[in-house]
């Protein structure tokens, strides 16, 4: 079982790790001042869960790695974030509409986990489901506000929907890993938070004038490893540095 | 292994809209903070409604102190008289129904605006007039600021964790948090 629950918190620490990466690479390039400060607390808010969760990881899997070596020094195959948070910032519209569908699938995420029987996950969750409350409702009244706005914006954001729709299943899939940690009431099976998602998702695409995508094409591998071609870059950067020099500090 | 490439809409497949002139309008953020009294002037930030006013300041302004309340106000609804300017804008005296007005002084030069109360009044000249004869009968202020009660947007307080506790366990905001290197000198 611990080595199936540390690979579970090494999920959703990579989610929120590579997560924070995308919206970091996007400051200073926001529309307007205050929206890049926005960017910017919601790539720390995931941050700071992916630092909990990749530290207690490091912790629980005992194996000689601390939480900065698995950020750090692990290759594209190691990640397995869903494939969704490594797909890049094509535009504003995109950026908005992959947060808004994390932050759809987190807030009921961290809902579910505050019930976990392990301590700090429900400890982690508490906090993360105050700030992932947040997320939702900036990326949700950008969606409407875009969905509902010019024709220009309408249209970028039903192209971001129609772009990021076959990432959205990854979200639920459930093997037998999430089987059995939730099973062992550690975790939570991925399968229970679709109807809760789809609820939160069609209110607001119905608001925001905006639709589901019609091809109901899925993509999945994340969670094994296996990943677009995005993520080979994102890593490239964010990890160079470590790479160059091992262990330096600032 | 086949990966995707991002389907971005091109050119010729949308209709181009258009930004208003010099981008969005500006709001005024109040905030009143953990065992403070009243809601004080932070600063304004610009934003297309009222709902992202209220995130935005949240984010600009949350992040170095620790809020309890957040107000937003547009900023072409707070009207202005200072005590020392010969050329404060005559302000509408068309007297329309009591309504009530949210008082803003700021005490000296220097300090913040802060909220001083609520009055009843029937137009901008009128808020103004009365706010200078309740707040500042001995002279202890140099600015007043009248806003419709109407214009302010407050923060649903049932919001408060996921506006205001995030902050709380980031000490990482504060500038305390970084060592400065030795070699740097005074900053």
């Amino acid at each position: 079982m611990s080595t199936d629950f540390y690979r579970y918190l090494l999920r959703h620490g990579d989610d929120n790790l590579v997560l924070s990466q995308r919206l970091s690479e996007y400051i200073s390039y926001a529309p307007e001042l205050e929206e890049d400060l926005a960017v910017a607390n919601i790539a720390l808010d995931h941050l700071g869960v992916a630092m909990h969760l990749l530290e207690y990881a490091a912790g629980v899997g005992d194996n000689g790695h601390s939480a900065d070596e698995l950020a750090f020094h692990r290759s594209e195959r190691d990640f397995t974030n869903l494939l969704l948070v490594e797909q890049p910032n094509a535009d504003f519209a995109h950026i908005i509409t992959r947060q808004f569908f994390f932050d759809a699938y987190q807030v009921g995420l961290w809902e579910a986990l505050i019930a976990s029987n392990d301590e700090t996950v429900a400890g982690i969750a508490a906090k993360a489901s105050k700030e992932a409350a947040y997320h939702l409702r900036h990326s949700s009244s950008w969606m409407i506000r875009l969905g509902d706005g010019t024709a220009e914006s309408h249209a970028r954001t039903q192209a971001a929907i129609d772009a990021l729709w076959r990432y959205v299943g990854e979200l639920f899939e459930s093997d037998t890993l999430d089987e059995a940690v939730s099973a062992a009431g550690l975790g939570v099976n991925p399968a229970s938070l679709r109807a809760a998602w789809e609820e939160r998702v069609d209110g607001t695409l119905n608001e925001a004038t905006l639709s589901r995508c019609e091809d109901d094409y899925q993509r999945n591998g994340g969670r094994r490893g296996f990943h677009t071609e995005s993520l080979g870059h994102l890593l490239a950067e964010m990890q160079w540095m470590q790479r160059a020099y091992p262990g330096m500090q600032w | 292994m086949s990966y995707e490439v991002p389907h971005m809409a091109g050119d010729d497949e949308i209709e181009f809209g258009s930004l208003p002139e010099g981008g969005w309008p500006r709001w005024e953020a109040f905030v009143r903070q953990r065992g403070g009294l009243s809601h004080v002037y932070s600063e304004s930030v610009h934003a297309p409604d009222a709902e992202t006013a209220l995130l935005n300041a949240r984010d600009v302004y949350l992040r170095r102190v620790e809020g309890v309340s957040l107000w937003v106000v547009p900023t072409a609804d707070v009207h202005v008289w200072e005590s020392d300017s010969p050329n404060n804008d005559p302000l509408d005296d068309t007297a329309a129904g009591s309504s009530l007005w949210e008082i803003f002084v700021r005490h000296r030069r220097g300090l913040a605006h802060v909220h001083a109360g609520s009055i009843s009044a029937t137009c901008p000249a009128d808020a103004v007039d009365r706010a200078r004869n309740v707040y500042l009968t001995r002279d202890e202020g140099v600015s007043v600021w009248a806003i419709p009660a109407s214009s302010v947007i407050a923060a649903d307080p049932a919001e408060a964790a996921a506006l205001f506790e995030p902050f709380a366990d980031k000490d990482y905001r504060y500038p305390t948090f970084y060592e400065i290197p030795e070699e740097v000198g005074y900053m």
